[in-house]
């Protein structure tokens, strides 16, 4: 996987988890493999972060206290949001209608769909695989069910 | 006090004898009296018949011996007058023999002295010994007078009279034995006579008697059957009216229309004009009525009528009771809760056909047979004579509906859903009444609710903690990473970073089991007696580290004796590590947060724990959502199940957790829990950990 980090080679990525060994594990994966990357373990902190230095990638948990990542999500996705085409991989272990129906908040939101959806437990190759082809083809959005 | 009782009734059995008067019957006793007069007015009529007849003798003895001594007395003068002694001797002899019923004659001067006699005065004295002779008064020879000195024997004195004046007297001494003789046969001629009407009207009017007596015997029987309970008795005295026949109303829906039971002044709501409708108020109004004319009779008539309306209205009265007995006895024996009444001292008297089902005894086995202990706890036998509603004054007293346990023929133990009243009348207490539900279908469905609930409670903890499994599994994933990266690379600090990780998460996976066992578990407190306060001790060694960690300093504080309190310590311990690990989790970053864990006992009612911090605290939304599901503000941190076990563990206890929370002030956990004692915990001890 060496051809990875040689292409993302100076990409930055900010990993957003209020879990702290979460941001951690993603971000020695992300920068095993050529990312530069800044952790928050809460979603005002991420916030701050990806708008002092707007990264090539946000890898984002939907449930953390406080601030969720859903609310984080729909900032950074609103219409009148100059960061808003940054690609987005939603890291989450809820996978259905458990306890927040995310997918349907974005439908009625109207607003562009997560650039990548990883259940956990991630694995590093999963998350990879996701990753890049968020970078490689950043108009893909998620198939929402 | 039992043997004065059978002492005093000795001292009264057998019966005084009872007069003979007081055991005939009426009639004889009525004929007895009439008899009795009857006889002492014939005796008393002998006695007068007897003295009227004497006197009527008397006085024709008088009037002819009158006749006598004034013969004599105009031939005794001049013998008188010279004192010739002999003649007068002579005279009265002669007058004597002529007379046979004269026994004796004596001629006295004006001195009294005895001029001559009929006959010797001896030998008259040897023939009548007790005669007085000759011992005439002076005072009785001016008039003529008459005197009896025996039965037979009557004496008369009459004065001689020469020139107006007074010269001697006559004495004579006559029998009346032909007057008596008469007299006796008269008197035993009436006697008899007397007798003979005695016997006929005895004869006669015995029947009479009986005849007018025969009512009251008749109603006397009648009377006896009544009260034997036969009253299918007709009464016939005087004519039944028809009253529908004689007045021609047409009413004919009236009660008295065509009733031939009861006379109609007894039936109640006649639409008679201008009665009152029930009886005896409208009595008065009948008693002008024609129908009520037509039927009068005498007093014996109207006791008749007044015995059929008697048994009319027991009738009457018997078939409601009855009815009302029917309707009551089938409400109790088919009502669909179980019923069973005692009399005051607790012995069987209503036992229902749910008691029955349940108990498996028929009613014939229970009732006068068995007692209230038989079937239920010795505590219902207190309970029932508590006061159970005041409205100014003691109303009513028992229990309400409360889950017990009923005793089966064959010795099970049943769960019921029991209540129970006492009954009083006034201030007489007449027993007990018991009502109850068979429970047993109720708890097993009330266990599988709870089953269900939890099932349902655990699926929703599954899905809920799969997403902290999967963070527990990512923190895993992530350490093992780390830590082969740091190996890789020969980096120790990212060797030790990547296992502190693992360490980590395998404890949090720890918890999670645990909070998930507590949770699924079946499971009864164990209730041993121990010292809370050692179990707070070990919460905060244990929670100490972590507290550090995370910049939090615990401080407990005791308030109250808490020794010597029944507890499920491991439970406790479990709760009071969930509730501190949240107040830690809870912690406000960038200061120094603070947790108190108080103890305090009240006065051996219970104890309360308290946990308070002064962390981010909880929005009243989540509050009231905290103990019903899987409720967390620790975002994946959290599952919502450590307060879910929390409320489990105290629920078991018989206590209550409250919460009093402010957003970015703190949190406040309150737990209550009895006092139990010992024999409570002996009987708690059956559940497994």
């Amino acid at each position: 996987m060496d051809y990875l980090k040689k292409e993302n080679s100076g990409k930055r990525a900010v990993v957003i988890d209020d879990e702290e060994d979460l941001t951690t594990y993603f971000s020695t994966i992300l920068e095993e493999n050529g990312f530069s990357v800044k952790t928050a373990n809460n979603a005002e902190d991420g916030e701050k972060l990806v708008r002092e230095e707007p990264p090539d990638l946000i890898c984002l948990d939907l449930l953390m206290p406080g601030r969720t990542g859903i609310n984080l999500f729909l900032r950074l996705r609103r219409r009148d949001e100059p960061l808003r085409d940054i690609p987005l991989i939603i890291i989450s272990g809820i996978k259905e209608q458990i306890n927040v129906d995310w997918k349907d908040i974005v439908k009625r939101s109207q607003i562009r769909v997560p650039n990548g959806f990883i259940e956990k437990p991630v694995t590093p190759q999963r998350l990879m695989r996701v990753v890049n082809d968020v970078l490689n083809n950043p108009s893909q959005e998620v198939q929402l069910g | 006090m039992k043997n004065l009782t059978v002492l005093s009734r000795l001292q009264f059995r057998g019966s005084r004898p009872i007069p003979l008067y007081r055991k005939l019957s009426v009639h004889n006793k009525v004929l007895l009296i009439i008899s009795l007069l009857t006889l002492l007015l014939g005796l008393l009529g002998v006695i007068a018949f007897q003295f009227g007849l004497k006197v009527h003798f008397i006085k024709e003895y008088k009037d002819n011996f009158q006749t006598v001594t004034d013969l004599l007395s105009n031939r005794l003068v001049p013998m008188v007058l010279i004192g010739d002694s002999a003649e007068v001797n002579r005279l009265l002899s002669e007058e004597n023999q002529f007379y046979e019923s004269i026994l004796y004659m004596t001629v006295t001067d004006r001195n009294g002295n005895t001029l001559g006699q009929s006959s010797d005065q001896e030998e008259f004295s040897l023939q009548y010994p007790q005669q007085a002779l000759g011992n005439t008064s002076n005072d009785k020879k001016n008039s003529q007078d008459i005197k009896s000195y025996d039965k037979n024997i009557m004496e008369m004195v009459s004065p001689i009279i020469h020139d107006g004046e007074t010269i001697g007297a006559i004495n004579i001494l006559f029998s009346t034995s032909s007057m008596n003789t008469f007299i006796r046969r008269l008197m035993t001629l009436y006697l008899t006579v007397l007798g003979i009407l005695v016997f006929i009207f005895f004869l006669t009017v015995r029947p009479f008697l009986r005849y007018i007596t025969r009512p009251i015997i008749t109603l006397t029987r009648i009377a006896d059957e009544i009260s034997l309970g036969n009253l299918d008795l007709d009464i016939f005295y005087g004519k039944h009216v028809n009253c529908w026949e004689i007045k021609e109303c047409g009413h004919k829906d009236c009660a008295a229309h065509t009733n031939t039971a009861v006379q109609c002044w007894f039936v109640d709501g006649t639409p008679c004009e201008g009665y009152e409708p029930k009886f005896p108020e409208k009595l008065e109004g009948c008693q002008k009525c024609e129908v009520y004319k037509t039927h009068k009779g005498d007093e014996i008539v109207q006791l008749a009528d007044s015995f059929q309306h008697m048994i009319y209205m027991l009738k009457t009265s018997r078939a409601e009771l009855g009815k009302s007995y029917k309707f009551q006895r089938n409400m109790i024996q088919n009502s669909l809760i179980g019923v069973i009444a005692t009399n005051e001292i607790g012995v069987i008297k209503i036992f229902n056909l749910v008691a029955e089902n349940l108990t498996g005894y028929s009613e014939s086995e229970t009732i006068d047979k068995l007692t209230l202990n038989d079937f239920f706890p010795e505590e219902v036998a207190v309970k029932i004579k508590r006061p159970l509603i005041y409205d100014y004054g003691l109303v009513l007293r028992g229990f309400r509906p409360m889950e017990s346990e009923i005793t089966s023929k064959n010795k099970e133990q049943i769960p019921v859903r029991l209540s129970g009243i006492n009954l009083y009348e006034g201030e007489e207490h007449l027993g007990n009444v018991f009502f109850f539900q068979d429970f047993r279908e109720v708890k097993r469905l009330r266990q599988e609710l709870i089953h269900s609930e939890r099932l349902s409670a655990t699926g929703q903890a599954v899905a809920s903690i799969s997403h902290s499994i999967k963070n527990i599994l990512d923190g895993l994933l992530g350490g093992v990473y780390v830590y082969k990266k740091g190996s890789k690379i020969k980096s120790e600090m990212d060797a030790q970073k990547g296992w502190n990780m693992i360490e980590k998460n395998i404890d949090l996976i720890s918890e999670l089991v645990i909070d998930l066992l507590n949770f699924s578990k079946e499971r009864k407190p164990i209730l041993q007696k121990c010292d809370p306060k050692s179990i707070v001790e070990d919460v905060i060694k244990t929670m100490e580290n972590k507290a550090r960690n995370n910049n939090v300093v615990m401080t407990s504080e005791y308030e109250g004796n808490t020794d010597n309190v029944y507890l499920d310590s491991h439970g406790l311990y479990q709760c009071l590590m969930n509730l501190v690990s949240n107040a830690i989790d809870a912690s406000p970053s960038g200061r120094t947060g603070h947790i108190i864990l108080r103890l305090e006992s009240r006065n051996g009612k219970g104890i309360i724990f308290e946990v308070s911090d002064d962390g981010i605290g909880i929005n009243k939304e989540i509050q009231n959502e905290l103990f019903r599901g899987m409720v967390s503000t620790k975002g994946s941190k959290g599952t919502g199940l450590g307060l879910l076990v929390v409320n489990k563990i105290i629920s078991e206890h018989g206590g209550i957790i409250e919460v009093n929370s402010e957003e970015n002030k703190g949190t406040c956990f309150r737990i209550w829990l009895p006092k139990s004692s010992n024999n409570n915990s002996d009987s708690r001890i059956s559940g497994t950990l």
